[in-house]
């Protein structure tokens, strides 16, 4: 999949921007605050249908406007030209998507469409930060890879909210929650099991590509690895209806603790994933370039496995990256890059750039400054 | 719109509390009613009025209606050992053009949602529980909407009823999920009920 043409409107800072996209390795150049992420976030906030830094859609609505609209020109890897347009606005708070000039009917019909990576450095939290951080990587990547997948996420988030509802209303008011709970917990169970599945699965095929990839970046055999681990012990996956009986049973171990909290104590809500190094837990012992290096391969990973899943090359989304990893690093990630696919990357300054980015036949360089975007440099 | 009169505004106002109603569209309704035959403007109000002074629940099985029990539960033809339970009026409409139903309904009134408040108290579940013992009903038919809420109902309600039903089943799964029966096509719908399962 490669983006041919995006158009941005009323989006951040970019009050009318078009981009006229490479096949190769596209470059946004550009001093700090001039609009260069906010490129990147658009071309993925078409694909994801919302965006990965913000929280909300308000927040990427150009200050002192109704609507924003982006608009994407897309090619699969057959060559078959897809568009995909959204708009959204401020007085009814909804977007709408349009997918090849239709109507979608869901934003989880948009999502796994038109494959993305995003590799910013908000991401670090995936090796360094919190289970939320591991969670997000997770579920962005199979969601993109499966629809049902997405479609049992978001039923299982309905359903904890709903269980959770009923645990509060019982603390507050100080009272059993009985058999409100109980429809409640086999669903739970249901849809819970399914996507710990879903994710055991994953992780039988990503580890391979973490080692590949991470081989490659760190050229030395270092082994990185990646674990599952669910919020409770699962000895095998191979039979569903075990795995729903453990989930009954720890829903059951976790009574006491669901009633003095209010929160539905154990689920794939609570799931982690460990990352090795040497087979030595990365988040505690992991120095600061082996953390970098070790996201890049997992990102490379994920392009990976997108890519031998839906049978289409996803685009990939490098902002900010080259400050952060060092010459050597950086020289790797691009010549990959370069081998890879239709890469977006993000710079200030472009003499900076890996010796190896001479810009060439198939290497545009986009100029970004207050919101406005020109192709070749200035 | 500050230059409009204020009746206008009201009316509009009293257009957007409807659902599926904008703010947009209600402006536009209010002008269109401006734009009508005064007899029409009022044969409009008197249709609205009517139909909720006339319009009832069914004491049996909770449907709309203008009679008391209403046509389905007092038509003799219909099939009294098999009750549909559906959570709204809209859903009886839905499942009566399919033409391939011939028993009961009961219509619970929405479904199980702890966050909008809703629990089995709010639902026409004692009423049901109430038919199913005092006559003879032999299967009864889950029909909730697709979703997480009509799931929970289902199971909820199939505890609740195995013990007095000798069969309780559920529609196939086959609708898309997300999507409302009372939206659902006729051939759709058709396939959902002949598909039943067990549950
Ligand atoms: N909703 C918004 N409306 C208008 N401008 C915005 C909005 N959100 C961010 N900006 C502006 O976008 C600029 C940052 O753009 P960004 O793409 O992050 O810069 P960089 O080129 O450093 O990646 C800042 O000047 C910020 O004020
Ligand atoms: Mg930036
Ligand atoms: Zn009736």
């Amino acid at each position: 999949m490669k983006v041919v043409s995006v158009e941005i409107r009323n989006f951040r800072n970019h009050t009318d921007t078009t981009l006229e996209c490479g096949g190769g390795l596209n470059v946004l150049v550009g001093n700090n605050g001039e609009g260069k992420t906010n490129v990147v976030e658009a071309i993925s906030y078409l694909s994801l249908t919302k965006s990965f830094y913000a929280a909300s859609d308000a927040v990427v609505l150009q200050v002192g406007r109704d609507e924003f609209a982006l608009k994407g020109d897309f090619s699969g890897d057959t060559g078959v030209r897809r568009h995909v347009e959204v708009r959204y606005r401020r007085d009814t708070a909804r977007k709408t998507f349009l997918v090849d000039h239709t109507a979608a009917e869901s934003l989880a019909s948009v999502v796994g469409e038109f494959p993305v990576v995003v590799l910013s450095p908000e991401q670090t939290g995936i090796t360094m930060g919190a289970p939320t951080e591991r969670r997000r990587f997770l579920d962005l990547v199979i969601a993109q890879a499966s629809k049902t997948y997405l479609q049992d996420l978001l039923e299982y988030r309905r359903i904890l909210r709903q269980r959770n509802k009923i645990l509060l209303d019982a603390r507050i008011q100080r009272r059993e929650p009985g058999d409100a709970l109980e429809p409640w917990n086999k669903s739970l169970v249901e849809t819970g099991s399914a996507l710990m599945e879903r994710r055991a699965a994953f992780f039988a095929s990503f580890k391979d590509a973490l080692e590949r990839a991470y081989r490659t970046l760190a050229g030395n055999e270092e082994h990185p690895g990646a674990d599952y681990v669910p919020s409770f012990k699962v000895p095998s996956w191979s039979d569903p209806k075990e795995i729903r009986a453990l989930f009954e049973d720890e829903l059951r171990q976790h009574e006491d603790e669901e009633r003095r909290t209010g929160a539905t104590g154990v689920g794939p809500h609570r799931d982690d994933i460990e990352f090795t190094i040497g087979g030595i837990s990365a988040r505690k012992f992991a120095s600061q370039g082996q953390h970098r290096t070790l996201l890049v391969a997992l990102k490379i990973a994920e392009f990976d496995y997108l890519k031998r899943q839906k049978g289409e090359t996803p685009i990939l989304l490098l902002d900010d990256v080259f400050g952060e990893l060092d010459g050597h690093r950086s020289e790797r990630l691009l010549e990959e890059a370069q081998t890879l696919g239709q890469v977006f990357v993000t710079t200030t300054d472009l003499r900076s750039f890996p010796r190896g980015l001479v810009p060439g036949e198939k290497t545009k360089v986009f100029e970004v400054e207050g919101g406005t975007v020109m192709e070749g440099v200035h | 719109m500050a230059y409009t009169a204020e009746s206008v505004e009201h009316l509009a106002a009293q257009f957007a509390q409807l659902p599926g109603i904008g703010r947009k569209t209600a402006y536009r309704l209010a002008l269109y009613v401006l734009k009508m035959d005064k007899e029409e403007v009022v044969s409009l109000a008197r249709a609205l009025v009517n139909a909720k002074e006339k319009i009832r629940y069914c004491s049996v099985c909770s449907n709309i209606t203008e009679t008391d029990p209403c046509g389905i539960c007092s038509n003799a033809k219909r099939d009294r050992t098999v009750i549909c339970v559906v959570e709204e009026p809209s859903d009886v409409l839905a499942l009566e053009k399919t033409n391939e139903f011939k028993g009961l309904y009961h219509v619970l009134g929405g479904v199980l949602s702890p966050l909008d408040g809703i629990g089995p108290e709010d639902l026409r579940i004692k009423e049901l529980l109430g038919r199913v013992s005092s006559s003879s009903v032999d299967e009864i038919i889950l029909a909730m909407n697709p979703n997480v809420e009509g799931e929970a109902t289902t199971l909820y309600l199939s505890k609740l009823l195995k013990p007095l039903v000798g069969k309780v089943t559920r529609v196939a799964r086959g609708l898309p999920v997300g999507s409302d029966l009372e939206y659902a096509d006729e051939a759709t719908l058709s396939r959902a009920l002949e598909g039943r399962i067990a549950v």
